[in-house]
């Protein structure tokens, strides 16, 4: 996976951290390309937040070292390295207004007050909040603070930059339509970041690429579809995996269907389950079925109703046997 | 409720006016005629003896200096000392903190005249006894640890979070100290400067021991004026005595208005 990639941008290599004896994460080596967005997923409490703190210079690594377009960011403190870290909460200064906000990391740098204003205005205008230029952020709402403190973030056009579950403190309507529009900025800045989140839709929306952090480690990284289609752990699977889950191997969800009636075939395998749960949306009718491995949702548009037996039907040769053998009780 | 309130408004504008507006205008009234004899409803004439014989006084015009002099370098030493060593108990946790806590505090538990006649022969002994540095020094003692504590508790309501995102985004300590923190410690600030301006200026044994006399500050000269027996002279002394702190929080509260990066009426 990693000699895969030749220069990288983001080089992250073998960063460990440990708290007294206790390590939160161990040898986590990633690489990224410029521009490339990558997603962070996990439980909480697997050391996301910590890493992302070691990148941005907040915490010291225990070994281990980054690398951002070949320059080695060890000996950097944390205002000197061309990172910037957002939290979950915005963290405007209250005193300042949104301009004077979103321009703070231009005024600490010395530009002229006429450039940054120039500046602020422009990016203010990018985020579509210009007419707020002059309002203080208590007059915001909580998805136009996130927003501005996008805008804070990427006016100094740092190298790298992180996002720590950002939408977390928002509604799901908002935090729908922000990822929509947080990405489009991001791509079109050709901004390089990493976005940890503990959603799995978020996680697969916003990044190029995904990387599943499980017990300290990066437990699987690759595109959305490798990672969600063919997991190599059961642990990966519960986390992140689209599709049903067999204990020893994985079928991705589009190759399960739905049936009421099997006819037996030597090409198909199929596992006996009962609906619990029909619901519509986008369109389209899902059902949650509960296996004796575990329930499953599945979009059919066969008519059933819940406590009906189905059977989950699917070819042999899409399923894929777990890399990795580990077990599974803490999900 | 609603009218309930409105009935007890003008009963207390007339609480206030008795126990705060009319002393002052009594005072102010004695401070320019002849002492007022109990019996008379108002006093018989109207004379500037008081107010020129303050006036006229070298010592006195001598002593208020020393007094803002002396309540100015109070104050800017104990925001020097109290800011950082505030910031420092707010946001780190270290081993003996507590400890540390309790001596910081130790100077207003032990009755500062025994500190004093310590500190009395130590001063004697480096040669600041006698002079204004000593006494600087040794008002220090009452003030300091008043200002850590409403400084700490200014930085606690803060949080640290602040200087990690202030970190991020590139400013060093001291910008986001001056951009992030004072702006919004501004309420800290008025009342550490206000408190220990006044316990400098309220300053008598500590400022008599160890100015040895030769130090003059305001409250060494109420005495001999109150003593003087005349109440004319003694009420003008006390308007004179009481517009010092006045005047200087009037200026620190232009100061704050002009000198902090962003307007005060967010800062809370």
């Amino acid at each position: 996976m990693i000699g895969e990639v030749p220069v990288s941008f983001l080089e992250i290599d073998r960063l460990s951290k440990t708290f007294g004896q206790k390590p939160v994460f161990t040898d986590i080596s990633i690489n990224s390309a410029e521009g490339d967005i990558l997603s962070l997923a996990g439980p909480s409490g697997t050391g996301k937040s910590t890493f992302l703190r070691c990148l941005a210079g907040l915490e010291k690594p225990s070994s281990g070292r980054v690398l951002i377009d070949g320059e080695d960011m060890s000996g950097l403190r944390a205002e000197k390295r061309p990172v910037v870290l957002m939290f979950q909460q915005p963290m405007l200064f209250p005193h300042m207004t949104v301009l004077e906000n979103v321009t703070y990391g231009l005024k600490i740098r010395k530009v002229r007050r006429k450039e940054r204003t120039a500046r602020g205005l422009d990016m203010l205008e990018k985020v579509s909040l210009k007419t707020y230029a002059d309002k203080y952020p208590s007059q915001c709402s909580g998805g136009q603070q996130q927003r501005i403190a996008l805008a804070r973030a990427l006016i100094i056009k740092p190298r790298l930059l992180l996002l720590d579950e950002p939408f977390s403190s928002l509604d799901e309507q908002l935090r729908h339509s922000l990822r929509v529009w947080v990405r489009n900025l991001l791509k079109e800045e050709n901004m390089t970041s990493v976005f940890v989140t503990h959603d799995r839709e978020e996680a697969v929306f916003m990044g190029d690429r995904l990387a599943v952090m499980d017990e300290g480690g990066i437990a699987q990284i690759g595109t959305a579809e490798e990672v969600t289609g063919s997991p190599v752990s059961s642990r990966v699977s519960l986390l992140v995996g689209d599709g049903l889950n067999l204990g020893n191997g994985f079928v991705p969800a589009e190759a399960v269907t739905l049936e009421t009636c099997v006819t037996e075939n030597s090409e198909t395998d199929s596992i006996e389950a009962v609906v619990e749960r029909v619901w519509k949306k986008h369109g389209v009718t899902f059902v949650n079925v509960r296996t004796g491995k575990g329930n499953f949702t599945i979009h059919s548009s066969r008519t059933v109703s819940e406590g009906d037996s189905v059977q989950l039907v699917w070819k042999r040769s899409t399923f894929r046997t777990f890399k990795q053998v580990k077990d599974d009780r803490h999900a | 409720m609603k009218t309930v309130r409105m009935m007890a408004r003008p009963f207390v504008f007339l609480l206030l006016t008795a126990v705060f507006i009319i002393p002052v205008l009594l005072l102010f009234l004695q401070s320019v005629s002849s002492p007022w004899r109990f019996g008379t409803l108002l006093p018989g004439d109207l004379n500037t003896g008081g107010w020129l014989h303050i006036s006229g006084d070298p010592g006195l015009q001598h002593a208020i200096m020393v007094t803002v002099g002396l309540g100015a370098a109070v104050v800017a030493l104990n925001l020097l000392i109290a800011v950082p060593a505030a910031r420092f108990l707010a946001f780190r946790e270290f081993r003996g903190k507590s400890v540390l806590d309790t001596i910081l505090f130790m100077p207003i538990l032990v009755p500062v005249i025994a500190i004093a006649m310590g500190l009395h022969l130590v001063f004697i002994r480096i040669g600041i006894a006698d002079s204004f540095t000593g006494v600087l020094i040794v008002h220090l003692i009452p003030t300091v640890p008043y200002a850590i504590r409403i400084f700490r508790a200014g930085f606690e309501r803060i949080g640290t979070k602040w200087e990690e995102q202030c970190r991020t985004l590139g400013s060093g300590r001291w910008q986001t100290f001056w951009h992030a923190e004072l702006p919004r410690l501004a309420p800290s600030l008025r009342a550490a400067v206000f408190l220990t301006m006044v316990i400098s200026l309220s300053q008598y044994v500590l400022t008599v021991i160890i100015g040895g006399g030769r130090v003059v500050t305001l409250p060494l000269l109420y005495y001999p004026y109150a003593a003087g027996g005349n109440d004319t002279i003694t009420a003008a002394f006390s308007i004179l005595f009481a517009a010092v702190p006045v005047t200087m929080v009037l200026v620190i509260e232009i100061l704050l208005r002009t000198v902090l990066p962003y307007p005060l009426k967010r800062s809370t």
